[in-house]
């Protein structure tokens, strides 16, 4: 057995382009023969392994890949006929073309073979013409045979569904099938016929090509049984699709990989969609609005809007009631919003827009946060129509699980304007809904110059008031705390002052809220109370204060949420010597009842260090007796508005300031009256007996010299403990 | 509570993701270009930074740099915001040290996760960096 390997340029039959030559097994017992055929067939560009007997040819079947035996029949020892049976019998070689190879003479030959599955013969002396042309025919035949078992394989790979794609992929040649659907699914062009693997490599989004290749050269390594990988591709110039690509490796005989088959799935629906509510999320959002914005720049007169929507106190309830309860409110609101968008609420007027108003996108963004992109809004009071049909659309209860549950929807919404970004619409609308917010809730605003101002404005304070902590730009203040008993200064509360270098003096009113929210307020904290144990030691060493003296702090509710504020407040008291007992710290009602827990803990360890603790702006909060008990405060400060707020009725005010007495003399805590500024407002408080009186009619917040004077002023010695 | 070092020089941007972290419960510290963030990143010691790319005087790419070279920096996850949504971007921003990548607009659960996620990485001690602070 020898083998020949073809001379001349490759002949028009090969298997495929790009193939090696075609593998003709030639099997004569007569060498001439051999020889001679096998020359004239290698010339003609096919590579032909000879053997000179059945069993030979057997063994070279077995060893080599071959695509057509040309057999002798007439053979000694094992005969043609018997080759034949014993290649047909094979599962590897059922298929393989033979031809039969026969002398004139013998037709009773050439019936049994063509019997047992031979696929064509020719008759000695070899007309090589006719010979090749059968040759041709029957490689030809298998070519299409192979195909379509190709074509069955990929079949069984593919997942259950006509609507999945079908590739092929031929490794050594980078030749690519795609199905019809498989080119639907990409965007390709039918019409494109012959491939390489690029077409669909080419499309696939950069963020998502490095894990597509890993998986792909994982399972072409034999690391993976099976490959598979989500990845989105472009099908056109903005758009992508998500697919699921699955595929397994056919393998030669040394287990290299030849081809990779298998299914592509269009899967952005279930990419695309909020698996809780089913809305589109926001990937398909951000994807809507960038052809809304293209649209715009396109189409200038065309606008559109984005609202952002969070349900008010959602958490609340989630915490409450449950993560079931949670969901099946957020599927309701979602079901009501798209409702108040359609506006098929009989209630509501459709609004006035453009047919094509189905470009309108309601989206979850996750957790209780929606986004819509309203389309063809022009101005803002189209878009407030329909905010105001989706705040209303949510007023009615909703029932989950058998429980009527009130719940409101806030609404920031931003126009869109020429040359604006995604980004820019998705956070003039969280500005906006965030201003909402802060004005109350179950409502919606428009965000406008005014309002980005406002943010600018805001900022600014925030960055000089950053600046001021460093640069130590605060003052504190001191407002006297009288005794009405006998009209002697008891104590001083602390006020902040922040002497803005350009805008002077700010008063806490319009930074607090900016501290709180940056926690600056806790650097800020820190300062008061060191500044004021300064002052305390300055004022007992020149011996203006007395033993019983107090000077009192406020916290705010962030402060009061800052894990090691009593250590850091204990250890600036101990570094500059002051007694505890000279500190009373002053914390608002609602924010003691904002987390009653951490405020109950904070007064207890602030107590027992030997601090005193108050609670300020007492009566407009809504703590009920049986909490304040656990407090042990040792004051009540009445809030200032049952004094100067001209709204409450005088027998109001008055009965609820007698109230707040009673109730400070069941805890033993005293009482102090806040903004007192007349002589009758101080008759009335003093009348319900009130123990101390702050405010105007006394004195305005002072300087430390002043405060100075003033106590050694009013320093008679009966006042001398 | 974490303490979260935001650097972005548009004062929109910062506003709403300072606001959004704190409602989150964390801290925030501020700062606007890029000198400032690598002070405060010395000065207030952060949990993590994000740090906008594209910002003036000393870009983010420069800033994150610097940081991840110095040991006591090192440590302090940082997740890079970029209004590029490119893979070139992205391999940038992880050879320069960023611990995590996110594009603008912010994707705010997602950025949530991410930040829950390196917190959580770091309060276990698994980050590579090793913060000496």
């Amino acid at each position: 057995m020898h083998t020949a390997s073809p001379h001349s340029p490759a002949p028009a039959d090969r298997l495929a382009a790009g193939h090696p030559a075609p593998h003709i097994l030639l099997v004569d017992d007569e060498e001439m023969n051999r020889d001679m055929l096998s020359r004239r067939l290698a010339k003609c560009g096919y590579s032909v392994t000879t053997a000179a007997s059945g069993r030979e040819s057997l063994d070279a079947l077995e060893r080599s890949h071959v695509d057509l035996v040309l057999l002798d029949v007439q053979m000694p020892g094992m005969s043609g006929l018997q080759v034949l049976e014993a290649i047909r019998g094979a599962e590897a070689t059922a298929r393989l073309p033979v031809i039969m190879v026969t002398a004139k003479t013998q037709s009773d030959d050439i019936v049994v073979a063509l019997d047992r599955g031979a696929n064509d013969y020719v008759t000695k002396p070899v007309d090589l013409s006719v010979a090749l042309a059968r040759i041709r025919t029957q490689l030809a035949r298998r070519h299409a045979e192979l195909r379509l078992v190709e074509s069955e394989e990929r079949y069984a790979l593919a997942v259950q569904g006509s609507n999945d794609g079908l590739w092929d992929w031929k490794i050594a040649t980078d030749e690519a099938y795609f199905s019809p659907r498989c080119k639907a699914i990409m965007g390709l062009d039918d019409e494109a016929a012959s491939m390489t693997a690029n077409a669909w490599f080419d499309r696939v989004h950069p963020d998502d090509f490095g894990r597509l290749r890993h998986a792909l050269d994982g399972h072409l390594a034999g690391l993976t049984p099976q490959f598979e990988n989500e990845h989105r591709v472009r099908v056109s110039d903005q758009q992508y699709r998500w697919v699921l690509a699955r595929g397994v490796a056919v393998r030669g005989p040394d287990r290299a990989p030849v081809r990779v088959a298998g299914s592509l799935t269009d899967i952005t629906e279930g990419k695309v969609a909020d698996a809780l509510t089913g809305l589109p999320n926001r990937v398909l959002f951000l994807d809507r609005l960038s052809w809304l914005l293209e649209r715009e720049a396109r189409d200038p007169e065309r606008h559109f809007a984005v609202l952002f929507l969070d349900l008010d106190r959602f958490k609340d309830v989630n915490d409450s009631l449950g993560h079931h309860a949670g969901d099946q409110l957020l599927i309701e609101a979602a079901r009501r919003l798209d409702r108040g968008l359609r506006g098929t609420d009989p209630a509501s007027a459709a609004r006035p827009r453009t047919a094509t108003a189905s470009h309108d996108v309601l989206a979850r963004f996750g957790g209780d946060e929606f986004a819509i992109a309203l389309d063809d809004v022009r101005t803002a009071t189209e878009a407030s129509r329909v905010a105001k049909r989706l705040v209303d659309v949510m007023l009615e209860p909703f029932h989950i699980d058998g429980q009527e549950i009130f719940i409101s929807v806030s609404i920031g919404v931003a126009l869109s304007t020429p040359g604006c970004t995604s980004e820019d619409l998705l956070r003039d609308a969280d500005t906006a809904l965030y201003r909402a917010k802060s004005a109350g809730r179950c409502r919606w605003e428009i965000f406008d110059g005014k309002m980005r101002d406002q943010v600018i404005e805001r900022v600014k304070l925030e960055a000089d008031l950053r600046h001021a902590v460093e640069r130590g730009q605060f003052a504190l203040l001191y407002q006297p705390i009288v005794s009405l008993a006998d009209r002697t200064v008891k104590g001083f509360e602390t006020l902040l002052r922040w002497d803005h270098p350009e805008r002077g003096r700010i008063a806490p009113i319009d930074f607090i809220k900016v501290a709180e929210d940056t926690g600056l307020i806790v650097p800020m904290g820190l300062w008061v109370v060191d500044e004021v144990c300064r002052q305390i030691r300055e004022w007992e060493s020149t011996g203006v204060i007395a033993e019983q003296f107090t000077v009192s702090v406020n916290l705010s509710t962030r402060q009061l949420a800052q894990a090691d504020l009593v250590d850091r407040v204990a250890a600036i008291v101990r570094h500059h010597g002051v007694q505890p007992t000279r500190l009373e710290f002053e914390i608002t009602e609602s924010a003691m009842m904002a987390n009653p827990e951490v405020a109950r803990r904070l007064v207890g360890d602030m107590k027992m260090l030997g601090f005193r603790i108050s609670l300020d702006d007492f009566g407009t909060g809504y703590s009920s007796l049986s909490y304040l008990q656990h407090f042990a405060v040792d004051r009540l400060k009445i809030d200032r508005s049952f004094l100067t707020d001209a709204t409450t009725p005088d027998w109001e005010s008055h009965g609820i300031i007698a109230a707040v007495i009673a109730l400070a003399r069941h805890l033993r805590a005293d009482v102090v009256a806040e903004g007192i500024e007349t002589s009758s407002q101080l008759a009335r408080v003093e009348a319900l007996g009130c123990d101390f009186g702050q405010g105007y009619y006394f004195a305005r917040p002072m300087r430390p010299k002043p405060v100075a004077s003033l106590l050694e002023m009013a320093l008679p010695p009966a006042d001398v403990a | 509570m974490a303490t979260l070092l935001i650097v972005e020089d548009n004062d929109l941007n910062r506003d709403m993701l300072s606001r959004r972290l704190a409602r989150r419960g964390h801290s925030i510290v501020l700062a606007c270009d890029g000198p400032e963030g690598l002070t405060k990143a010395y000065t207030t010691a952060p949990d993590l930074i994000l740090m906008d790319m594209s910002l003036p005087v000393m870009d983010g790419w420069e800033v994150t740099r610097r940081l991840k070279r110095d040991p006591v920096t090192a440590g302090i996850p940082i997740i890079a915001l970029t209004a590029h949504a490119m893979a070139e971007d992205k391999s940038t921003a992880l050879l320069a040290g960023c611990d995590e990548f996110e594009t603008k607009p912010i994707d705010f659960e997602r950025l949530i996760d991410t930040v829950t996620r390196l917190l959580e990485r770091r309060a276990s001690g698994h980050h590579a960096g090793g913060n000496l602070a």
